[in-house]
């Protein structure tokens, strides 16, 4: 039972972590949160239900095809509506991308009312470990998102480009006067962001039923996950991402259901008030 | 002569405003009394973004403040003046609770725990049944009466909200100018500084908290009264971003500019449902475009319209 719990908590804290992962390229890099992070995820939950259904692919090939429908969908939001307010207050920025999860999950709601169930794209066999089982969907969560943000970490550290990010991201006014493309980088960062969001939301379909309402709660977890980590650090929010799936799971088989959610969003508020800066992240100093 | 222009049409419009329920249709009532309601918990945003804090709870305040006065007139048979005192003191309790996060985070952080408070609130009212009768919400509550004469009719209640309104738009004008407003003001400006002044930080933002929340619990006892039936899912983290959406688009500081802003959101979900499921797009396109175009809300729109006149007058004199 503890051990079935901890192996579906790592899968569900996996996906949280994707997500929480978007919140923190934008965070390092413009200071700002989008909101409407969980409502990217559904959007490519359902792009993914799609593209199955419709074209009849199958795993990997959509997966493929969502990693360049999410990084499509990422560059026309930054276009559209993020390129405008690069350098607004914080909470304008926060209204307007609540304004874009309203408009995202109400047209999602008019294509698809009703919650609609992933076909098996994932597999349908179940596993035996130890004395746990475990559905191959799961397995391909855990295996997706290590790959993703294995290739995401090399990215960063490696590439000629990622330092370019990590420079824009560390100081804008510096990497622009080196020669960097600031508005190109911040505009590829928002993409990748919101391209792992729809892989996450391409992996959760076949595990829950895929809904338009589900973008709000996964957000605000992820982004718990992503403060329980250290929002300004990566490796940090595929950690907090996976503790939190791990207590929520624990706690909704030992305490009680209906008040899983309240053990995540405490995490979250006790972290804030103890070590606003996460696990792995660093104390900020505030300047005068 | 000219500076009385504003106050003259201020006291047109409030007189005006009376006779609302003499001609409009029962429809338009009804928004005008909800528009009324939720102003009150709108405008306790506005104390809280003057002090330079940020909740997206007030939902929740709203729900505490419905479902203590509803319980106790229900149950207890309390009145609802004596239900609403039990209200302020009961906002007042769990902002100051709420509240206590504040000394360690702000902005965005602030807004995130919020929204996690709120969702655990709505969570409580839901799942604990024996409180709050869960699912099933809370039915037949009396609505409020004064000497024997029950506000039941829609004008009567018309003219409570009526009154309320301007208690709470008169009391938000008395603070932003008081010295607790001064405080405010500094606090937002410069938590360090103002701390060096003299300013107990920590005190005015838990009274900043506590304020704003007994404006959110009494918006929200007024509304269990008109209503008459409340069901935990009228308070969800929606309602409370539907107030910060308001509270933001107004532009805090102004209290005109906030009644504005909820005029105008509530009457475009309401109006645009002519073009029935794409209403609550054109909602969020709203919200977009104002961002946008007037990140200082309708109140910065006044202030910018001031100062264009006074510069004008300026150059009629020079």
């Amino acid at each position: 039972m503890l051990f079935q719990l901890i192996l579906q908590g790592i899968a569900t804290g996996f996906v949280y972590a994707l997500v929480a992962l978007g919140y923190t390229f934008v965070f390092r890099c413009l200071n700002q949160v989008i909101y409407a992070q969980g409502h990217i995820f559904m959007v490519g939950s359902f792009m993914g239900y799609a593209a199955s259904t419709k074209l009849g692919l199958d795993a990997v090939s959509t997966l493929l095809l969502m990693l360049l429908a999410g990084v499509a969908f990422g560059f026309l939001l930054d276009r559209v509506i993020f390129r405008k307010l690069y350098d607004v207050a914080t909470m304008t920025f926060v209204i307007a991308a609540i304004g874009l999860g309203i408009i995202l999950q109400n047209a999602v709601r008019i294509l698809y009312p009703e919650p609609v169930k992933y076909p098996p794209i994932f597999g349908t066999r179940v596993f035996r470990i130890f004395n746990a089982q475990i559905a191959e969907p799961y397995l391909w969560v855990i295996a997706i998102s290590l790959l993703l943000i294995a290739a995401l970490y090399c990215f960063l550290t490696f590439t000629r480009y990622g330092q370019a990010m990590r420079a824009v991201a560390s100081d804008r006014t510096i990497a622009a006067a080196m020669g960097i493309n600031v508005k190109v980088y911040i505009s590829a960062t928002i993409s990748l962001s919101a391209a792992i969001a729809v892989i996450g939301g391409v992996l959760i379909g076949p595990l829950y039923f895929a809904s338009f309402d589900m973008g709000g709660m996964i957000g605000l977890k992820a982004f718990s996950a992503a403060v329980l980590g250290g929002i300004t650090n990566i490796s940090g929010a595929a950690i907090g991402g996976v503790v939190l799936g791990i207590l929520e799971n624990l706690s909704a088989g030992y305490i009680s259901s209906a008040y899983k959610d309240v053990v995540s969003l405490g995490v979250l508020i006790l972290m804030l008030l103890f070590r606003p800066h996460g696990i792995l992240g660093k104390a900020k100093p505030t300047k005068v | 002569m000219k500076n009385y222009i504003p106050k003259i049409v201020l006291a047109a419009v409030l007189l005006g405003a009376l006779s609302i329920p003499s001609f409009t249709p029962k429809y338009i009532l009804h928004l005008v009394i909800y528009i009324m309601i939720i102003s009150i918990a709108v405008m306790g945003l506005g104390i809280l973004g003057v002090s330079g804090q940020i909740s997206n709870a007030q939902g929740a305040f709203y729900g505490i403040g419905a479902y203590t006065s509803a319980l106790f007139s229900v149950r207890m048979g309390v009145s609802f003046w004596a239900s609403l005192l039990i209200v302020i003191l009961f906002a007042c309790v769990v902002g100051f609770v709420v509240g206590l996060p504040t000394i360690k985070v702000s902005g965005l952080y602030l807004i995130m725990t919020t929204l996690g408070v709120n969702e655990i609130i709505y969570l409580i009212m839901m799942n604990n049944i024996t409180l709050t009768n869960g699912p099933q919400g809370v039915s037949r509550i009396p609505g409020p009466s004064l000497f024997g004469f029950t506000f039941k009719s829609m004008p009567s209640y018309f003219y409570l909200c009526y009154a309320f309104l301007l208690f709470f738009a008169l009391l938000s004008i008395r603070i932003y100018r008081s010295r607790l407003g001064n405080y405010f003001i500094a606090v937002k400006n410069s938590e360090i500084a103002s701390n060096m002044n003299g300013v107990n930080v920590v005190k005015t933002k838990l009274t900043a908290f506590m304020i704003s929340a007994v404006y959110g619990g009494v918006a929200g006892a007024l509304y269990s009264g008109y209503i008459g039936y409340i069901h935990p899912d009228n308070f969800k983290t929606d309602v409370s971003v539907l107030f910060l959406t308001m509270s933001i688009f107004g532009g805090q500081r102004s209290v005109v500019g906030m009644l504005c802003a909820t005029t105008i959101l509530t009457i475009a979900t309401e109006y645009f449902r002519f073009i029935g499921e794409y209403r609550l797009i054109a909602y969020g396109l709203v919200l977009i475009l104002g961002m946008i175009y007037m990140p200082e809300g309708i109140g910065g729109k006044f202030v910018q319209l001031k100062n264009l006149v006074k510069a004008g007058k300026q150059h009629d004199k020079g």
